[in-house]
């Protein structure tokens, strides 16, 4: 793990003059010539936004909606200015003589706080007026913090102890002063901050030896803690994802959770030593490849090129940038301005190779990474999963318990998130419009949790033939056609993007949770995809859900990046939304864990086959018998120990993935959260490749299967391997309530009798659905099987059964042939109803044909 | 010989028609007779008739052996498990004094033939369970040493044959179901869950052990074997050790391991808590060896029980002595204390249907069993156990595919009998004065209430 930083975008120009970074706004404000302007920081086009002004500017702050600016010319006085119609007045201070303002600040929309070294004031603006609302005079400021994110003023007149105010709407409220602990007197305010760690607000005093924490309620201001730090000295501090960073002069960047440190601290309350950082190293620069997002997972080759591509970059780009520069300025809460160059940087963290701080201690790292916000944490708390399966690092239960603590949040956010969804649902006038915002924040509300939301949509047509390959049951699913149009399909492409957006429609589950869609993007575009940005082609979308506005399944590939720009190319800075906690789903976990051990036992295997396979080729060329059969050849004994050796070990592994595999389901299904159906496709084929079937029958018999039209599927190709799948598959299309499967399965099998059984109760049950099945074309699939078996009786049977329910036309070409069979085989007199038919048609043409198929 | 007599065990043989070839030491063929009443002379008729038998109906049918051979007064299956091994277990029909007094009438149809054979498939299971097969056994010593095979098979079978009821045998032997404890998802996880992380703590230090079967009283829950041995080792769980039925019964039986290695069946009263088939934590040499899948190897077989929860391990004769039974013993009852109830409150627990209606329904599937009546309960009256063997027995060889039977039976009462792909269903209904049609629209309505998760129309 380490402190990255990334360049940004943005960089100042020459003739341009940083003022002051928002962080409420995630804005840099500049002015140059030109006037004044703002740009949002982490916009990648950077794009500025000039308004002119033909005075020396001195300070300028932008309202929170971007209506007005207020502008400082003078000691004394203020310019608010109207963005969109120029418009503009002063305000000027008429406070006591030399009285100076220090700063000014939108608290927000319409009110401006001002505060001078004697006072601080809080104006409204109304009808192009500023009039006061509540002030405090007779006050000695001699330095001051604020942060109109939290709403919090921090008055400094001296000594050791600072007077907090706290902001609300149209007032203020003095709450009281609290005392830094700090051997530095005077306090040095550039090292004091307000900010939010884990929804609790903070304020943070560094000095060369200590950092203090005070915890800010609505009440009060104390003390929490002292972090000792263990390399004294000058530093700057930064925040970044609820953790603080110390960048040490002598070039060393320590990274603290207090989370942590809390933590350890309950357990030994008397410690009183140094606090060790997490990390502790230089920071690096981040590599900056873009190939992340094209790469394809996988294969080793394109990622040892990625690796090589990166580490090429890498080199190239530490030889132009240089890190820890005396002219840096550490800007609140983690970018640095280089002043020399201009340029701008973000301070992140790469969570990779974590365990390499923590001792691998799986207790800390994986609650730690679970408090992450940035994506890479996700990335690396999964590969850290995968590790200690792989590794067995943890026992059985150990890894239960992780998968336990996964879930736990998972379903809790998940929860709160349908709630607010649901609320927001009920609240909204436009349902289609507040659908669109919630399927663009990324999550999406299904009202059913469980997997079988294919149910829903009946597709209502016999012909669809089961899956010819197991490996890819999903391409011939009857439903295909109503989903083409708003997902992909779930095999068809190996692309990241595709794999994590597109996986769940047909099975359900996946896209209900919110989730970084693909790990390997950059932050700041997994984060975008978290925005509530409105999206035009997702009206077109939402319409294709069957028409539900609730059910939303559909999360597009198209998401990425540009996205953010097409609501009216606006960009949506990233200050301005909430940051989520990194969840794990069971999408996640099969793509990036439980499958790649799975894999990897698949190639084990298959190298192993290879290899042994070649050298029984090289005893067969020994004993001069190439063409012989591979099968016969004497394999010597060693070898043979050999591949029993290998083939215990790969069962060995394939039944402790089965357990980890049941493992994650059971605490999937404990905590109420929806499990993808690939989880039970990788425990099917694991059970299939180690002949486990009469374990399989088990699962399934206790339904910790879960039902799903692929694993149904999955299971009608077993059959021909396992017979009694075919069984279990048929009872699944049944709970599953696709009968027409069951049907083509039936005749396939060519067990038409009972097909029949089953049209016929379908026809007591669901008339409707039943018209729809009996297609003229499905009728004749009957008849043609019928007909094929050599068996009059059958064949009897079937065609009076759809003769008597006027299944059977004469009008339509499809039955000519079994017409006349049926006269050749049992003579026209057995036609009762068709007989008149017959000999109407002739004369009549088609006019007098049944309703069911003259619709057709 | 007088009054009413049931059907019962005539005799139970079992030969290698490739031994004693010299003429007068045909006896020689026998490995194993029962009972020992029957002078020596006879059983070597026995052996000599069914020889015959086999030689005779070859002509007719190549490929499949006689298999049933019925005469006035007994019913004979025959049964070749494996290669040169012939089972033969013949059963007295039942009988009753005829008018002369000389004469006995028999009732040479009451016995069914595909229990019988089922019982005999049930004895060889059982011997090749703890011993492997017949001819394993003398061919690992050269010569074969038929002396200790006879001696050993004795020793195994007799105890084994002399317990069984033949008066009792009804459509629960011939289908030879396995029960299954009907749990809700979660918990179901949440077991097999423990039996995972026990099974993989163990596996971390000793590679061979391995979990087995878990069970609650007579209804497993989960099982690791495949159908076969899970099916084997339930018989010998629930017909033998008697597991979930009343201590008070007495009977349990188990096999441990004499001093000489041999399995021996060991009957000291019921042992709960604990592991079953050891007298004591130190003597682990009396867990017996077990064959499964492909009944080469030896394994030893570790049987727990806490509080009717059974579990059972399998391991490695050859690394027992790193096992440790107390944390075995302790883990599982760390894990499994609390979860008792939840099974108990499963086990018995009757759902609605069970107390509407008398069924039976069997998967062939899984070999799942699940019925609302019991075996031996006085519901089953003789008339209605023939007719459920009948209808079974149709089932299973009628080359017309039957699929449904309904039977009224002379005391008024219906048995509606159902078979689609490979599941049973058999109703018995009492209400009397109903039609056909109403019997069949109540067997429609009651399959789409409570089998509506299965396909079977």
């Amino acid at each position: 793990m380490s402190v990255e930083l990334a360049p940004l975008p943005f960089k100042i120009e020459k003739g341009e003059k940083f003022l002051s970074y928002d962080e409420r706004l995630g804005q840099v404000i500049i002015t140059s010539t030109n006037g004044i302007g703002f740009v949002y920081l982490d916009d990648p086009q950077a794009k500025r936004n000039y308004y002119c002004s033909d005075k020396p500017i001195k300070d300028a702050k932008f309202s929170p909606n971007i209506i007005y600016a207020a502008i400082k010319f003078s000691d004394n006085d203020i310019e608010i200015l109207q963005l969109k119609t120029g418009v503009r007045y002063t305000h000027t201070c008429k406070n006591v003589k030399g009285s100076v303002i220090m700063g000014f600040f939108w608290t927000n929309n319409e009110n401006l706080l001002i505060i001078t070294n004697f006072s601080i004031e809080l104006y409204q603006l109304a009808d192009g007026q500023c009039k006061l609302i509540k002030d405090t005079k007779n006050l000695k400021i001699l330095n001051f913090v604020f942060s109109a994110k939290y709403g919090v003023l921090l008055i400094y007149s001296g000594g050791n102890q600072i007077q907090p105010f706290l902001f609300r709407a149209q007032s203020f409220d003095k709450i009281p002063k609290f005392t830094v602990d700090s051997v530095q007197s005077p306090l040095e305010l550039t090292n004091l901050f307000i900010t939010r760690i884990h929804e609790k607000n903070y304020c943070i005093y560094g000095d060369h030896f200590n950092i203090n924490i005070y915890e800010l309620n609505l009440e009060t201001i104390y003390k929490i803690r002292t972090i000792k730090l263990c390399l004294p000295g000058p530093n700057s501090i930064h925040f970044v994802d609820n953790l603080i960073i110390v960048h040490s002069e002598l070039k060393i960047s320590m990274v603290y959770d207090l989370k942590m440190i809390q933590k350890d601290r309950d357990l030994d309350p008397k410690k009183e030593s140094v606090e060790f950082p997490i990390s502790a190293i230089p920071m690096s620069l981040k590599e900056l490849s873009n190939n992340n997002i094209n790469s394809s997972s996988g294969s080793i080759t394109s990622s040892n090129r990625d690796n090589y591509n990166e580490y090429s970059n890498n080199s190239q780009q530490s030889q132009q940038i240089q890190l820890y520069l005396k002219d840096w300025e550490y800007i609140h809460p983690h970018y640095i301005f280089e002043r020399e160059s201009g340029n701008w940087f973000e301070v992140s963290l790469n969570f990779d190779k974590i365990s390499n701080f923590l001792q691998f201690d799986s207790h800390k790292i994986i609650p730690f990474l679970q408090d992450r916000t940035l994506a890479n944490a996700k990335q690396a708390l999964l590969a850290l999963i995968k590790t200690i399966i792989e590794y067995k690092t943890e026992n059985l239960e150990g890894i239960g318990k992780i998968f336990d603590e996964l879930n736990r949040v998972l379903f809790q956010t998940l929860n709160r998130n349908n709630t607010e969804l649901l609320q927001k649902q009920l609240s909204s006038a436009n349902a289609v419009a507040s659908t669109t915002q919630i399927s663009g924040s990324g999550s999406s509300l299904s009202l059913s949790n469980s997997a079988g939301t294919a149910q829903s949509d009946k597709s209502r047509s016999l012909i669809t033939a089961p899956p010819s390959s197991p490996s890819s049951p999903t391409t011939q699913s009857p439903n295909k056609d109503l989903w083409q149009k708003s997902s992909p399909q779930p095999n068809s492409s190996k692309s990241k993007l595709t794999l994590s957006n597109g996986s769940s429609p047909l099975g359900g589950g996946g896209n209900q949770i919110p989730h970084e869609d693909s790990l390997d993007l950059s932050i700041a575009s997994s984060i975008n995809k978290r925005s509530p940005t409105l999206k035009s082609d997702h009206d077109s979308q939402s319409t294709n859900n069957n028409g539900s506005s609730l059910n939303l399944r559909s999360t597009t590939v198209s998401r990425t990046t540009q996205n953010t720009y097409k609501a009216g190319n606006q960009f949506v800075p990233r200050a301005s939304r909430l940051p989520q906690y990194i969840l794990v789903n069971s999408v996640d976990m099969h793509e990036k864990v439980l499958y790649p051990i799975y894999e990897k036992i698949i190639i084990d295997q298959s190298n192993y086959n290879n290899s042994s396979n070649s050298s029984s080729h090289n005893s067969n060329n020994n004993s001069n018998s190439s063409n012989s059969t591979p099968t016969q050849v004497p394999i010597n004994h060693h070898h043979q120990q050999q591949i029993s050796g290998q083939r215990e070990k790969n069962q060995f592994d394939s039944k402790y993935l089965i357990s980890v595999v049941t493992e994650y389901i059971r605490s999937l299904s404990f905590a109420s959260c929806p499990a993808s159906d690939k989880l039970f496709d990788l425990l099917i084929s694991l059970f299939v490749d180690n002949n486990m079937f009469s374990q399989l029958h088990q699962y399934l018999q206790y339904y910790a299967i879960q039902d799903s039209e692929n694993i149904a599927y999955k299971l009608l190709s077993i059959g021909e391997i396992y017979p009694p799948a075919l069984q279990l598959s048929l009872d699944m299309f049944k709970r599953l309530q696709k009968p027409n499967i069951i049907i083509s399965t039936l005749l396939e099998r060519k067990q038409l009798l009972p097909a029949i059984r089953l049209l016929r109760s379908i026809r007591d049950s669901d008339v409707e659905f039943y018209q729809e099945l009996l297609t003229p074309y499905s009728v004749s699939l009957f008849l043609k099987e019928a007909s094929a078996q050599n068996n009059d009786t059958l064949f009897f049977s079937v065609f009076k059964y759809f003769e008597n329910y006027n299944h059977i036309s004469t009008a339509n070409p499809i039955f000519e042939k079994y017409i006349k069979l049926f006269q050749e085989k049992f003579g026209v007199t057995h036609l009762i109803y068709l007989k008149k038919h017959l000999s109407h048609d002739t004369n009549n043409s088609r006019s007098n044909s049944p309703k069911l198929i003259s619709s057709q | 010989m007088s009054g009413n007599l049931d059907t019962s065990l005539h005799y139970f043989l079992i030969f290698n028609p490739k031994l004693g070839q010299k003429e007068g030491t045909e006896h020689e063929k026998i490995l194993f007779f029962y009972p020992q009443t029957i002078s020596i002379g006879d059983q070597t008729n026995f052996v000599g008739l069914t020889e015959g038998y086999i030689v005779c109906t070859r002509q007719f049918s190549p490929e499949k052996p006689c298999e049933f051979i019925h005469t006035q007064k007994n019913t004979i299956t025959i049964l070749s498990p494996e290669p040169d091994i012939w089972i033969v277990m013949s059963v007295s029909n039942p009988s009753q004094p005829g008018k002369d007094a000389k004469q006995r009438d028999y009732v040479e149809d009451e016995t069914d033939e595909f229990i019988l054979k089922r019982v005999a498939q049930q004895v060889y299971s059982m011997w090749t369970l703890f011993n492997g097969p017949l001819l394993k056994l003398p061919q690992d010593k050269q010569p074969i040493n038929y002396e200790q095979l006879r001696k050993r098979v004795d020793q195994f079978l007799k105890p084994y044959i002399q317990q069984m009821a033949f008066d009792q045998l009804d459509i629960f032997n011939s289908l030879d179901g396995i029960r299954f404890l009907p749990l809700n998802k979660n918990v179901y996880l949440t077991l097999i869950s423990y039996v995972n992380s026990i099974e993989c703590n163990f596996q971390s230090t000793i590679p061979s052990f391995k979990f087995g079967t878990l069970l609650y009283k007579d209804n497993i829950i989960w099982s690791s074997l495949n159908q076969n041995d899970t099916r084997s080792i339930y018989n010998y769980l629930t017909n033998i050790v008697k597991i979930g039925s009343d201590s008070s019964t007495g009977g349990t039986s188990w096999m441990i391991l004499n001093n000489n290695g041999e399995p021996n069946w060991h009957t000291k009263g019921s042992k709960k808590n604990g592991f079953l088939n050891m007298i004591d934590l130190t003597s682990k040499s009396t867990l017996p060896f077990v064959y499964l899948e492909d009944k080469e190897k030896q394994t030893t077989m570790i049987i727990y029980e806490q509080k009717d929860t059974i579990i059972l391990f399998f391991i490695d004769p050859v690394d027992i002595h790193l096992l440790k039974f107390e944390e075995l013993s302790a883990s599982l009852v760390s894990k499994f204390e609390f979860i008792n109830p939840i099974l108990d409150d499963s086990y018995t627990k009757k759902s609605f249907f069970d107390d509407q209606y008398k069924y039976i329904y069997f998967n062939q599937m899984n070999l799942a069993i699940r019925a609302s009546i019991k075996s031996k309960s006085p519901e089953l009256t003789k008339d209605i156990l023939k007719i459920l063997n009948d209808i079974h027995a149709d089932f299973e060889t009628s080359s017309e595919n039957i699929s449904e039977t309904i039977i009224k039976t002379q005391t008024d009462r219906w048995i509606v009998a159902k078979r689609i792909d490979f599941r049973e269903f058999y109703f018995i209904f009492d209400n009397k004065n109903t039609t056909l049609l109403e019997i069949d629209e109540e067997v429609k309505n009651l399959t789409n209430k409570y089998f509506k998760n299965l396909f079977i129309e």
